[in-house]
């Protein structure tokens, strides 16, 4: 790959270009702001034109390339319609991605000019400090929804409620996702008939199995862990000094606390009693009468609905304690919050931000955190698709089955579960020497002296690997099923690691064969070098395959190689920076340099995962805090989810009427 | 010619080699009761397929009867008097709006696709079937059923502004609830069949303990914000369907038609198959049970989600993935292949209308009574074209189609006047839906 290229002005600009200078643009989505702004005239008489000289020919109305129309912009007073334009631009502009190879290229002094304006267009400035108030509600959109919960979150609210992992919630609909990309976003979570008649068959699964096991299909739990699920529950026995609508009446309430996360009223006791007394009536045993009011708790929408109930003013207020207690358990467990948390929130302590804080400091070093790991990281990666819509072709890859898959879903949730609960530096995702695996998948690696099934933390001997771009789950879902993908690799590192933005191809864009085997003696790199020749696909390519290439070392399943199709692998890469790499190993040092992306991007998808919704203008100040805190110390990942926690949006809820 | 036994069960050939369910097509396997004065229920489905097709191997040359199969279409050849093959229709509503999320959400809406990443979902209006299900649907244990293959695809694509859960549905119940599809077989058969085994006494418990929450989620109404109203309402509704269903198993019967099939069950084995082509079978055999039982009378079925990758080099010349195949490029090679892809989602379709013909009800057949609607949100996928659909309708519901029969509209003529001339062969007199222009012409 030979190009000709443009020294970079780098030097001429100001210091907080020095971040910006990366290939990648971490496109903040702005909501609703149009603000004026100050430049003067200078739009009209300098930029405009050349806006129009380098810029028009593609971003118009009529071929808006990359979804991007800059003829809008004709006047000083447009500019404003489009802030978060200006900064993409000028990172753009700056990293000479644009204008793309092949088109007119401004000279040294036009580019820095430009890129001058448009930052002073895109300079924000810092609401954090004067948002955080009922005045300013307008820049306050984050409306955190009442949702039910989602499957994982049903699941493991049903682990903790009974004390048995019962998992009814795998024969659940799956759940679409919504906001920043997870499945925990109200406005994206459904309930259809469906839904109800599966939790009614769930509940009668669940109550079965811990009251009336023989009939049952209980093989998966031990007789003891069932005797010990029934005493949880069953904690008033009906005898001579207890009738059987007491002890009724105990239990159900006692069960209903649980499972609402909040104390219960006398009056909905009763009313789920009803329905036990008129069992009773009809002379149903003790047991099968209860089993009616603790179904109703099973399929009441305090159960399976998160609430916030809303004060009668709009505006933001603080959330109460008991709410706090679920937001917080259901983001740092993915489920109920246990007797302490609701102990804390009864006493009122929950609010304040000491108990806060040590309160997030406990549940982190709790097994509980590992739902955190699993909801987040498989959605944040998109392993969800792994093995079920993606899945390698199985005559060219025996190799791949149900185990190995298993195993390679485990892999970054295991990694990411134990940087929580140690408090590493959440820098090991990009790079370190360590992972984790079992037998199968240490085999699939080359790693010698791992025995059985369980996971566990594996030295990697080998430096080609560390971090999640050696994980061969990551690996596998970037690759066709026939052969690996440099392109969406590097979409994958581009969009889901740092945050930027690729726009979709261009329609009649060409695409490549779909087997890797060497076709008309070109090599499979060669064949994608000619594509990119064209212009309009040159400009995101040059961004997106020099990052693929550098992963080129692992097949379409994970596995190191150092040639393919009788061809060595050539795993050398430019980025448009001037960067360059050769294999996983170099580029994954290219990629820590990038490090303030990388935490931007996976701050901005903790707090989206954490609010269960799309974040706005304000949640930004979140994001910058934490990034602070983080370089302060050790870029550890217990810093953040502390940092969100204690963050004004996640301790307030905004109510709109 | 009947034969002197009487129908087999379901048990007895649900006991196929195994996940498949092996229905009986054979003609002595037909029923012995004798043709009844009651007129069989019209039935529809819609079937949808991702990623389009390729227009010069899917559109016949000639119009009217007298027209040749071609190559996408040749698995129809011995249906070919029970089809219409219909080109011309577009759904203009979808001509701008990303590739494909904004085309496959209103398959069956005609509407505008709201732009959004998950506030405010809207795909402008209720799907065709649901019009159909929210009208009629109380004379069936199931008012409709939705089925797929694929589970929702999950995340937000950030780069077009879409939630992927658009990609994922074609049945909306309002239009910004999707309804919740099946993808295993087994608890889609223990959908149709597992309500009639279970106890009287369970049902009626079910009854009062949904009473009790249907209280419970009204009581809760008066503390919530608007847009938590909307969730809740539709836990309501979600309730009360289930409680009309629990209604509708404990009182009796009083459908005139009585379906031909033995009311015992045996389920397909438990899982989701790993082999698409056959959990695909599976499904396909689940809808002519549904249909065949009289379970339900509107269906639809996604074969896969939109922008679906499926490997299927399973089927002989191809080697890759449905969505990259049909960004082809005008490469003959891949346009070979994508056709090939194309003629198997055929294949499929035929396989149904086949096991639907073979069914005797009443004077005809099940396919006779039903109206089966199978197409892709795009024409070309490689220009993401929402223009010109590749649609085939299947089946005389009841014999209000004239089959056997290519029927090119006019340029500009929209999908949704299919869907108006549907409606009305369902027995509801409806002038227009989503963006219609009028009633189809020429379909009888």
């Amino acid at each position: 790959m030979v190009r000709t290229r443009l020294p970079r002005p780098l030097k001429m600009l100001p210091p907080r270009a020095t971040y910006l200078k990366s290939l990648l643009v971490c496109a903040l989505v702005l909501d609703g702001f149009a603000a004026a702004h100050g430049a003067d005239s200078q739009f009209e008489k300098e930029i405009r034109p050349l806006l129009k000289t380098y810029c028009l020919s593609c971003h118009n109305p009529q071929k808006k390339r990359g979804d991007l129309d800059l003829a809008r912009f004709e006047k000083e007073t447009d500019i404003g319609m489009g802030e978060e334009v200006w900064a993409e631009v000028a990172a753009r502009v700056l990293a000479h991605e644009m204008p793309p190879e092949g088109k007119k290229q401004p000279s040294i002094e036009q580019r820095r000019k430009f890129v001058r304006w448009a930052q002073s267009v895109a300079k924000k400035s810092d609401d954090c400090k004067q948002l955080a108030s009922d005045r300013t509600i307008n820049f306050y959109k984050g409306h955190v929804m009442s949702r039910r919960l989602s499957r994982a979150e049903y699941n493991n609210s049903i682990r903790d409620l009974m004390g048995l992992d019962l998992r009814p919630a795998d024969r659940f609909p799956s759940d679409g996702s919504g906001g920043e990309g997870f499945d925990n976003n109200g406005d994206a979570l459904f309930t259809s008939a469906i839904h109800v008649e599966k939790y009614l068959d769930a509940a009668e699964y669940i109550l079965n199995t811990i009251l009336n096991p023989s009939a049952a299909d209980v093989a998966r739990f031990s007789q003891q862990a069932i005797q010990s699920a029934r005493a949880r529950l069953l904690i008033a026995a009906p005898g001579p000094d207890l009738p059987p609508h007491e002890s009724a009446c105990r239990i159900v309430a006692a069960f209903a606390e649980r499972a609402f996360r909040r104390p219960v009223e006398d009056r909905e006791v009763e009313r789920f009693l009803t329905v036990f007394d008129r069992a009773m009536r009809r002379g149903d045993s003790f047991e099968m009468a209860l089993k009616l009011p603790l179904k109703a708790v099973l399929i009441s929408p305090h159960f399976l609905f998160l609430i916030e109930p809303e004060p009668d003013k709009d505006g933001v207020h603080e959330l109460p304690d008991y709410p706090l207690a679920s937001r917080l358990s259901y983001f740092l467990w993915a489920s109920m919050p246990d007797a302490e948390l609701l102990r804390l929130a009864a006493e009122r302590k929950l609010h304040d931000e000491g108990f806060l804080r040590e309160q997030v400091r406990r549940m982190l070093r709790d097994p509980r955190s590992r739902g955190l790991a699993e909801s987040f990281t498989s959605q944040w990666l998109g392993l969800g698709v792994l093995g079920e819509t993606v899945r390698p072709d199985p005559q060219r890859f025996p190799e791949f089955d149900e185990t190995l898959a298993n195993a390679m879903r485990q892999e970054p949730i295991c990694f990411f579960d134990n940087l929580i609960r140690e408090g590493r530096s959440l820098l090991e995702l990009l790079d370190t020497d360590y992972t984790f695996a079992n037998e199968r998948l240490a085999r699939h690696y080359g790693i010698e002296g791992v025995r059985g099934p369980a996971m566990r933390r594996v030295p990697l001997p080998d430096k080609n690997r560390g971090g999640v771009l050696g994980m061969a789950g990551v690996l596998t879902v970037t690759s066709f099923p026939l052969r690996t993908s440099p392109v969406l690799r590097g979409k994958w590192v581009l969009e889901d690691l740092l945050g930027a933005r690729v726009p979709p191809p261009p329609p009649n864009a060409g695409e490549l064969p779909k087997d890797d085997r060497n076709t008309k003696g070109l090599s499979f790199r060669k064949q994608l070098e000619l594509h990119r020749s064209r212009s309009e696909c040159a400009s995101c390519h040059q961004r997106m395959d020099p990052i693929g290439f550098g992963l080129e070392n692992f097949d379409p399943i994970g596995r190191f190689r150092t040639e393919q199709a009788g061809q060595p692998i050539d795993a050398v890469g430019e980025l448009p920076s001037g960067e360059k790499f050769n294999g996983p190993r170099e580029l994954r040092a290219v990629l820590l340099k990038q490090r303030t992306e990388f935490l931007r991007n996976l701050a901005r998808k903790m707090l989206g995962y954490a609010l269960g919704r799309q974040l706005y203008r304000f949640d930004q100040c979140v994001i910058d805090d934490a990034l602070k805190a983080l370089e302060a110390d050790g870029y550890k990942a217990t810093v953040l989810i502390e940092r969100i926690v204690l963050s004004y949006p996640f301790r307030h809820r905004y109510v709109k009427k | 010619m009947y034969p002197k036994t009487r129908s087999l069960s379901r048990r007895t050939f649900l006991r196929g080699a195994g996940a498949m369910i092996a229905l009986p097509f054979f003609e002595s396997l037909l029923p012995v009761r004798a043709a009844s004065k009651v007129r069989p229920p019209k039935r529809m489905a819609c079937m949808y397929f991702p990623n389009g097709v390729w227009p010069a191997a899917w559109i016949p040359k000639k119009t009217g009867s007298d027209f040749e199969l071609p190559f996408s279409l040749t698995p129809l050849e011995k249906l070919k008097q029970d089809v219409i093959v219909l080109s011309g229709l577009d759904k203009a509503q979808s001509r701008d709006g990303d590739g494909h999320y904004a085309k496959t959400a209103n398959f069956l809406t005609g509407l505008h696709v709201q732009k959004t990443i998950g506030k405010d979902i809207n795909v402008g209006g209720v799907s065709v079937d649901q019009v159909v299900a929210q009208k009629f649907g109380d004379q069936t244990p199931l008012p409709s059923l939705e089925l797929g293959i694929d589970p929702v695809i999950s995340g937000t694509d950030s780069v077009v502004g879409y939630t992927r859960l658009y990609g994922s549905y074609i049945s909306w119940r309002t239009a910004g609830a999707p309804l919740a599809k099946e993808i295993n077989p087994r608890m889609v058969y223990e959908r149709l069949f597992g309500a009639k085994d279970a106890a009287p006494r369970h049902r009626d418990d079910d009854r009062s303990l949904l009473d009790l929450t249907l209280e419970d989620a009204r009581n809760l109404r008066g503390r919530l914000g608007r847009d938590d109203l909307f969730k809740l309402d539709e836990y309501l509704d979600a309730i009360r369907a289930v409680e009309r269903r629990l209604e509708f198993a404990s009182k009796p019967d009083s459908r005139e038609w009585k379906p031909t099939l033995a009311p015992d069950a045996a389920p397909p084995a438990a899982g989701i198959p790993r082999e698409h082509r056959e959990h695909v079978k599976l499904m396909l055999d689940l809808m002519v049970l549904a249909f065949w039982s009289d379970s339900t009378r509107i269906i639809t079925f996604m074969f896969a989600n939109d922008v679906s990758n499926k490997n299927f080099s399973f089927v002989e010349g191809v080697r890759g993935s449905h969505h990259d195949m049909s960004h082809h490029s005008n490469d003959p090679r891949k346009i070979e292949q994508y056709q090939r892809i194309n003629r198997w989602h055929v294949e499929q379709f035929a396989y149904l209308l086949g096991k639907l013909k073979a069914i005797r009800e009443g004077e005809a057949t099940l396919l006779d009574n039903a109206m089966v609607m199978f197409g892709s949100s795009l024409s070309d996928g490689n220009r993401h074209d929402p223009n010109n659909l590749p649609i085939l309708l299947a089946g005389r519901a009841g014999g209000n189609l004239q089959t056997g029969r290519h029927i090119a509209s006019p340029k500009n003529t929209p999908l949704c006047n299919l869907y108006v001339s549907m409606l009305q062969r369902m027995d509801l007199p409806v002038r227009s839906f989503g963006d219609s222009t009028g009633p189809l012409a020429g379909l009888s």
